[in-house]
């Protein structure tokens, strides 16, 4: 037999609703009131119809959809004759969704405002753990400065515009980054502006705060590594694409990059000839077999430094110092006149002429200084008038006499003055003197100064210096009391006296007497007469035919020709900043051979590189050896090793 | 014997009767003693003797109903199939485009016959199918009412207002003369006959007729004119010419076929045609009972129009109804298509036997769906003024069809028919009869993941009312959901009292006026398919409003209404998350299986 | 269009906007930090579309499109949306409690979507193939008819025949049987097991009836395996309705806690200015 549950016929099957929220509880009985539930879902039937009166009978009203008249029909008094139980309504299934719906939202909303302002609310939101470096980090305030305010407080932090910089704030307290740390690379805008003018365009970020957080990522658990930075990062700015190195890396022309050498030293010249015997075709014994015997990596495997000149150099140059001549220091000038028409003791036969090392220690005295006021050329004695020359004749015994009552400490007094030094009572420089040298320098100076031998030569050539000059307080007679025998130290070089000069022979490498005086003489002196001795002084420890020309082989810097600076380390030692570019010569050359070192620096033999000292610029230079970009790509592929920019650069740079 | 139970007026007696025969209408028919000589049969036989002892009825005497005789066709036909009606001054009695399947025969008074283009839409207590606007549309989303069918009860009629009211039970004009002097009409008086084509051809209304005074209307329905026809040559050549005049030659200008015949040419045409109803006019009451049955019983159930194998001698005209057509295959038959108004059949072989002087017979039958209006034109008037006019294009179309071709080698070892699921699917359509449909839902139940997403929609679009049930006869995965199918032949249109179910003209929805409907569930009833559901209406409280008088629930009549007032259309098919639901033209067939097989 | 036609069409369409954002996120550089910022905002916004589906459910009056456009969109926007949430997860699990819950919520949601399409695609078609098509909400009530009927025929047995047996064997055996559903998850799997051995025992007790009895019987048996069939639907119907408990709920909850980890982001981030 075939059942049909469900009948089509419009008096059978009223319309279904699902949209209705409540369903008879009855429902499944088969039965349905006619009012059904309301719209709290309360069932509201007593009676299943309400009888009318008609014609003194009562009817019952029930209507057709419902099942239509009932046959009992109403009762005598008009009641219903069919009480209905109430039922308990039950939701639709649309209802019950709504209503799930609606309490999984309560449920979420509040669960999240009570974390939000709880105390467990730090472990609850935290997105990780930070790394065992900042293990100790145990309150997120220590970073989140807003963290521990209200939950407001985050809303409006999310809303600002100083969010991202906010974060990265507290990251200063421990570590130092200056002044500038949340700018690029650390460096003030300017510094920026400056390195910009000279590369490729960045884009633009100059003006807007980096902060340590777009490249350092925390939270993401104790194994993990906040200096391990995506070179994406760096590609950002600096407008990279994939494959950086082989495409968008600038070349890397113009070795050593930014500057000359410090030290003058032709590569070129001394592997093809100097190495080499007369014939040319057999290494000296004094000369390095390869690169790497003079050049070894330094401590951060960094550079690759040059030894001392001992190591390196001395092997075939010490024959300059021990070859070297003596130049004049002191000398007893030529006067105009005789001695005995000055009325004057002068030694005899005095034919030399002031050196210039005299006239900067004469260069304070007035009495010098007037006697050669009108003079061009303030060496030559011989057209001054008797008058001057008898001044130019006291103001030489003067120094003499002061030096052997005062001792070598009137040496540095009149050095420090012509210098536009002051000293304090304390014998301190002042630091508000207009003082261009080191005092170091110049307590070298007294240092090196031979006390003994300008004894003897003032006893030889000024034997009677006390009539003329009165003893001043203080006096101390250094040379008469013994006290000449103090020590020069070993770094000076030979002194030597002749008749009528006191002269120096540097013998060795670094000889400290002539390398302060050079420095001494670097810089630009007010006073004329000073700063004319300075120059000559300079110029005349400079020129080839100097008795040591160390700036033979250390180069002379100077940007106006009055200013100088001789390099005399091939590196400053002290870093002022961190270099942009590191390079780990280690890990490429290890356990290679000795030739490894021209497959990158490939010889240049065709450049002036002597010439380019003569300008005295060193941005001006040429070099012995070029790098191609080329050298590092053909490794330093995507495909093959690390590409990070990172690997090769620094971003922090700031001190 | 005469009973109570197939009677149309319960009201209806002797006295009645007797009064009834008076009318001028029965007065020739009476007088023409002679018997008609199309029919041999008794029973068509009018007895003046019978007539004459009901005329000689004295009324006087109330205590005994005095006996009709039986088996006399006129009084039959009077006691079964007419009343008497009254309406007052302003009433309307037909409506423009309304169905309704019966005739009126002026008794006394006078009415009102409104030509085209007739009274507006508000005058008629048309509902207006003007969209929502997007505001009122959001508000509805969020504003709709609790309780189910609640309906206000103190009258937001937007459709009753100063010009159309309801009284008992009646639309009412309520300016009748004002709006007669504003529109061109013409008066019809006692003695006159109208809406009779509407009834016999099943179409709709062509005029609106108003009662310009009080008026007493003989209302004889379609099965008494069925019969009255039968029995008065007369009366049927009056109605046939009346039909020819007026209906038959405006539909036959209507059919592309003949569009390019000249008018004298189609004249002619209607003279020759002859129109033929099959079948059942009342296929509704029988169609439940039939469905129990198997599809063989059911095809045998089905009037045959034309066999297979007939002499090709006419072209059929199917003017209202369905039709089916067919051929045998083995024990059954196997359906090529079915044929609605304006579809032609038999004109393939008709072609083939022109062209190439053959004598090819009928190759597929043709049966009536439920019931057909035919109209057969013979074929000489087709060759001689229409085939030689056409196109060669045409011709060769023509002998092209299928019909022909499966045909040739029907005898020959073909391949097994029948097992065409298309093929399958037009026997369930055509079973069922859900071919009337215009917009019937489809539901794949393949897809249909059963949410009810699509009753929701719809009941937000009705103030919180579903208005379908999502259930419904099955063909293999596609279920025919009872929903308003807007029928082609709409059978629950007839008989509506107040006019409150109405066709809109442009795209042919049908819906119903719910604030003139007055809840007799005449549509409900005649519905065949079911889809039409009387509900209670409910006051704010959800309770059941009641008539103060009668104290019966206030019922209305609900039904799909194609979202009419909606901005988007059909709500239901939008929501179907799944493509699972699809409003289908049935007579769209090449859609509807493309969609199928999806 | 076929579905074939329409799923290769909008498959096509994903994998063009696959490729559209991934060279979009090329292109843009990926810069500091910031791409996880910006498949973030990807993310959102294709959870608040994936929401709007939800609404555009509610808003059935207005012309915007059929839902089954919108569904299909939803669709292909969720899986699209899995993808990017493995990008913005840079293809790990997160480590904090938070963030640990929000992409469990996000994970069931978009799971709970992906079960729920397959259930739509899987389910209809047992439906259709096994017993008469009834509506849910109404099952309780065809439960009843069922029951009463049995009851009926029983009582009527019992009357007519002068023996209890039948009626006894339904007392014991299937009282419980004709009172609700039973057994969804037997149902779930489509099995027949259940069936099969009250076809057994009543074979085995049909031996004792006599023919008058037997008509009785093999009536009852009808009216069990249409309650069986009844029981399959009530079931499968069943799972069509709620898992949409677990997806909508779920929706709300993510969008809520993807609010707040937002406001967090924001709050407590790094990243360019």
């Amino acid at each position: 037999m075939k059942i049909q549950l469900q009948k089509f016929f419009h008096k059978n099957s009223s319309y279904a609703r699902p949209n209705q929220p409540w369903v008879c509880g009855k429902h499944a009985q088969g039965y349905n009131c006619e009012a059904g539930p309301d719209m709290q879902g309360c069932c509201r039937t007593e009676y299943e119809c309400k009888p009318y009166k008609e014609n003194n009978s009562w009817i019952c009203s029930r209507s057709n959809n419902y099942g239509g008249s009932c046959d009992e029909g109403p009762m005598p008094n008009g009641e219903c004759c069919n009480k209905i139980t109430q039922c308990q309504p039950t939701r639709s299934i649309r209802q019950k969704r709504s209503l799930v719906v609606k309490w999984s939202v309560f449920a979420i909303f509040a669960m999240m405002m009570l974390l939000l302002n709880s105390h467990t609310k730090a472990t609850f939101f935290s997105p990780g753990d930070l790394s065992f470096k900042h293990g100790k980090i145990d309150q997120c305030s220590t970073c989140h400065e807003v963290f521990d305010k209200s939950f407001f407080n985050w809303v409006k932090q999310a809303l600002s515009g100083e969010n991202t910089i906010d974060n990265s704030k507290k990251c200063l307290d421990c570590h130092k980054f200056g002044e500038n740390a949340h700018q690029p690379h650390g460096l003030a805008r300017d510094d920026l502006q400056q390195l910009k003018k000279n590369k490729k365009e960045t884009n633009n970020r100059e003006d807007k705060q980096l902060a340590c957080l777009s490249c350092h990522l925390e939270h993401h658990g104790a194994d993990s590594d906040l200096t391990d930075v995506a070179k994406q990062n760096c590609a950002y700015c600096h407008r990279l694409d994939q494959s950086v190195i082989n495409a968008q890396h600038p070349e890397f022309n113009h070795y050593p990059y930014k500057r000359n050498t410090r030290i003058i030293f032709d590569h070129t010249t001394h592997a093809k000839k100097y190495y080499y015997n007369k014939a040319g075709d057999q290494l000296l014994d004094t000369a390095p077999e390869s690169c790497q015997s003079c050049h070894q990596s330094d401590s951060r495997a960094n550079k690759m430094m040059q030894h001392a000149y001992a190591k390196d150099c001395k092997a075939c140059h010490k024959d300059i110092f021990e070859e070297s001549e003596s130049f004049i220091v002191f000398e007893i000038p030529e006067l105009a006149f005789d001695a005995t028409e000055l009325n004057v003791q002068w030694p005899e036969g005095a034919s030399g002429t002031l050196t210039h090392f005299m006239i900067m220690l004469l260069a304070t005295d007035s009495l010098f200084v007037e006697a050669v006021a009108d003079l061009d050329d303030y060496f030559d004695l011989s057209e001054l008038d008797k008058q001057k020359t008898k001044k130019i004749v006291k103001s030489i015994k003067k120094l003499f006499f002061e030096i052997d009552q005062q001792g070598p400490i009137v040496f540095k007094q009149r050095l420090v003055s012509a210098f536009n030094c002051q000293l304090n009572e304390q014998g301190q420089f002042d630091s508000d003197s207009l003082c261009t040298v080191k005092k170091a320098e110049l307590d070298l100076m007294v240092k090196l100064f031979p006390l003994k031998l300008f004894c003897e030569a003032k006893q030889r050539w000024f034997p009677s210096l006390s009539r003329t000059f009165v003893n001043t307080q203080n006096s101390n007679n250094f040379c008469a009391d013994n006290r000449h025998n103090h020590k020069i130290p070993t770094e000076a070089g030979e002194w030597v006296l002749e008749e009528l000069s006191i002269e120096y022979r540097p013998d060795k490498h670094k000889d400290a007497f002539i390398k302060s005086w050079l420095d001494l003489t670097s810089q630009q002196l007010d006073q004329i007469l000073p700063e004319k001795a300075r120059l000559e002084i300079f110029k005349e420890l400079n020129s080839e035919d100097a008795s040591v020309q160390c700036t033979k082989c250390h180069s002379v810097e100077s940007t106006d020709g009055k200013n100088f600076r001789v390099n005399w380390p091939p590196k400053l030692n002290k870093i002022a900043k961190k270099q942009f570019i590191k390079f780990n010569h280690n890990a490429h050359i290890k356990y290679q051979d000795e030739k490894v070192c021209l497959d990158c620096h490939l010889e240049n033999l065709n450049t002036a590189y002597l010439d380019s000292y003569e300008d005295l610029d060193p941005l001006t230079f040429e070099s012995n050896f070029t790098t191609e970009r080329n050298n590092c790509s053909s490794c330093h592929q995507q495909s093959m090793t690390k590409e990070q920019c990172q690997l090769c650069h620094n971003y922090h740079v700031s001190p | 014997m005469i009973t109570k139970d197939n009677y149309w007026d319960p009201q209806m007696n002797a006295e009645l009767v007797q009064h009834i025969l008076l009318f001028e209408l029965f007065n020739n028919m009476i007088k023409d003693e002679l018997p008609d000589y199309s029919s041999s049969a008794d029973m068509f036989k009018i007895n003046s003797d019978d007539i004459e002892s009901v005329l000689a009825f004295d009324l006087s005497d109330k205590l005994e109903e005095p006996r009709l005789p039986d088996n006399n066709p006129l009084i039959d036909i009077i006691y079964k199939h007419t009343r008497l009606v009254k309406y007052k001054k302003g009433d309307i009695i037909i409506r423009d485009g309304d169905y309704g399947n019966s005739a009126f025969f002026i008794a006394s008074g006078k009415v009102g016959v409104i030509f085209p283009p007739g009274l507006q839409e508000k005058q008629l207590g048309h509902v207006s199918d003007q969209k929502m606007s997007l505001l009122k549309t959001l508000k509805k989303l969020w504003c709709n009412p609790f309780y189910p069918e609640q309906r206000s009860q103190t009258g937001n009629n937007q459709t009753l207002n100063s010009t159309v009211s309801i009284k008992e039970g009646r639309l009412h004009l309520n300016n009748v003369k004002d709006i007669l002097d504003k529109n061109e009409y013409t008066e019809l008086g006692s003695g006159d006959i109208f809406g009779e084509i509407g009834a016999l051809g099943r179409t709709p209304r062509t005029s609106t007729v108003v009662a310009n005074i009080y008026c007493e209307l003989l209302e004889i329905r379609w099965q008494g004119l069925r019969d009255l026809r039968q029995l008065s040559q007369e009366f049927r050549k009056s109605i046939d010419s009346l039909y020819r005049e007026n209906s038959l030659i405006a539909h036959l200008y209507s059919l592309p076929l003949l569009s390019s015949l000249s008018k004298s040419a189609i004249q002619l045409i209607a003279q020759d045609t002859l129109f033929k109803t099959y079948g059942s006019f009342e296929w509704q009451t029988d169609y439940k009972t039939n469905l129990e049955n198997d599809s063989l019983s059911l095809l045998k159930s089905e009037t045959l129009i034309v066999a297979e194998g007939d002499c090709s001698d006419s072209v059929y005209l199917v003017r209202s109804g369905f039709t089916r057509v067919s051929y045998k295959y083995n024990n059954g038959f196997q359906v090529v298509q079915y044929l609605g108004q304006g579809d032609v059949f038999g004109l393939e072989t008709i072609v083939y036997n022109w062209k190439n002087k053959a004598n090819l017979p009928m190759q597929t039958s043709l049966h009536a769906l439920g019931y057909a209006d035919v109209l057969q034109v013979p074929k000489y008037i087709f060759e001689r003024m229409v085939l030689p006019n056409m196109k060669v294009d045409e011709i060769n179309e023509y002998l092209a069809s299928d019909v022909l071709q499966q045909f040739s080698k029907h005898a020959d070892d073909s391949p097994v028919k029948g097992l065409n699921l298309n093929d399958a699917v037009l026997d369930f359509m055509s079973d069922y009869r859900f071919i009337n449909g215009s917009s019937t839902m489809l539901i794949d139940t393949d897809r249909c993941t059963r949410c009810d997403d699509c009753v929701t929609a719809c009941a937000v679009g009705h103030n919180n009312n579903p208005r379908f049930n999502r259930h419904g006869y099955r063909y293999d995965h596609f279920m025919v959901a009872n929903a308003c199918m807007h029928c082609n032949d709409p059978v629950c249109m007839i008989g509506c009292p107040t006019g409150a179910i109405q066709r809109k003209p442009y795209e042919g929805q049908i819906v119903i006026n719910d604030d003139i409907c007055i809840g007799c569930s005449t549509c409900a009833n005649a519905c065949p398919y079911e889809n039409i559901r009387m509900v209670d209406a409910r006051d704010s409280d959800g309770l059941i409003i009641r008539d103060k008088e009668t104290q019966k629930p206030v019922l209305k009549a609900t039904k799909c209404n194609l979202c009419i007032d909606q901005l988007g259309g059909p709500a239901c098919e939008r929501a179907c998350p799944h493509d699972a639901l699809k409003r289908v033209d049935i007579q769209d067939f090449p859609e509807m299986i493309n969609w199928m097989n999806r | 269009m076929t579905f074939n036609s329409r799923r290769l069409k909008n498959s096509l369409v994903l994998f063009v906007v696959c490729l559209l954002l991934n060279s979009l996120a090329n292109y843009y550089g990926t810069p500091l930090y910031q791409i996880q910022i910006v498949s973030g905002w990807v993310l959102m916004i294709l959870i608040l579309l994936l929401f709007f589906y939800s609404l555009r459910k509610k808003l059935t009056l207005l012309p915007i499109g059929k839902t089954s456009s919108w569904l299909q969109f939803h669709s292909y926007a969720g899986f699209l949306s899995v993808l990017v949430f493995f990008q913005h997860l840079t293809y790990r699990l997160p480590n904090g409690f938070f963030e640990i819950i929000l992409a469990s919520f996000f994970m069931v949601t978009a799971l709970s979507g992906i079960v729920g399409m397959i259930f739509s695609r899987v389910i209809p078609r047992h439906l259709t193939r096994r017993g008469e098509e009834v509506i849910y909400e109404r099952i309780p009530l065809f439960t009843y008819e069922i029951r009463k009927q049995a009851q009926d025929l029983i009582i009527e047995c019992t009357l007519k025949t002068n023996s209890t047996a039948l009626a006894d064997y339904y007392q014991n055996y299937l009282a419980d049987y004709f009172y609700k559903p039973k057994r969804p998850l037997f149902h779930f799997y489509g099995s027949m097991g259940a069936l099969y051995v009250m076809q057994t025992r009543h074979n085995n007790f049909c031996r004792y009836l006599n023919e008058q009895e037997s008509v009785y019987a093999q009536q009852l048996f009808e009216l069990i395996r249409k309650k069986y069939d009844l029981d399959f639907h009530y079931a499968l119907q069943g799972v069509l309705k709620t898992w949409l408990f677990i997806h909508v709920p779920l929706t709300y909850a993510l969008i809520l806690a993807m609010t707040v980890h937002l406001m967090l982001v924001y709050a407590f981030l790094g990243g360019l200015q």
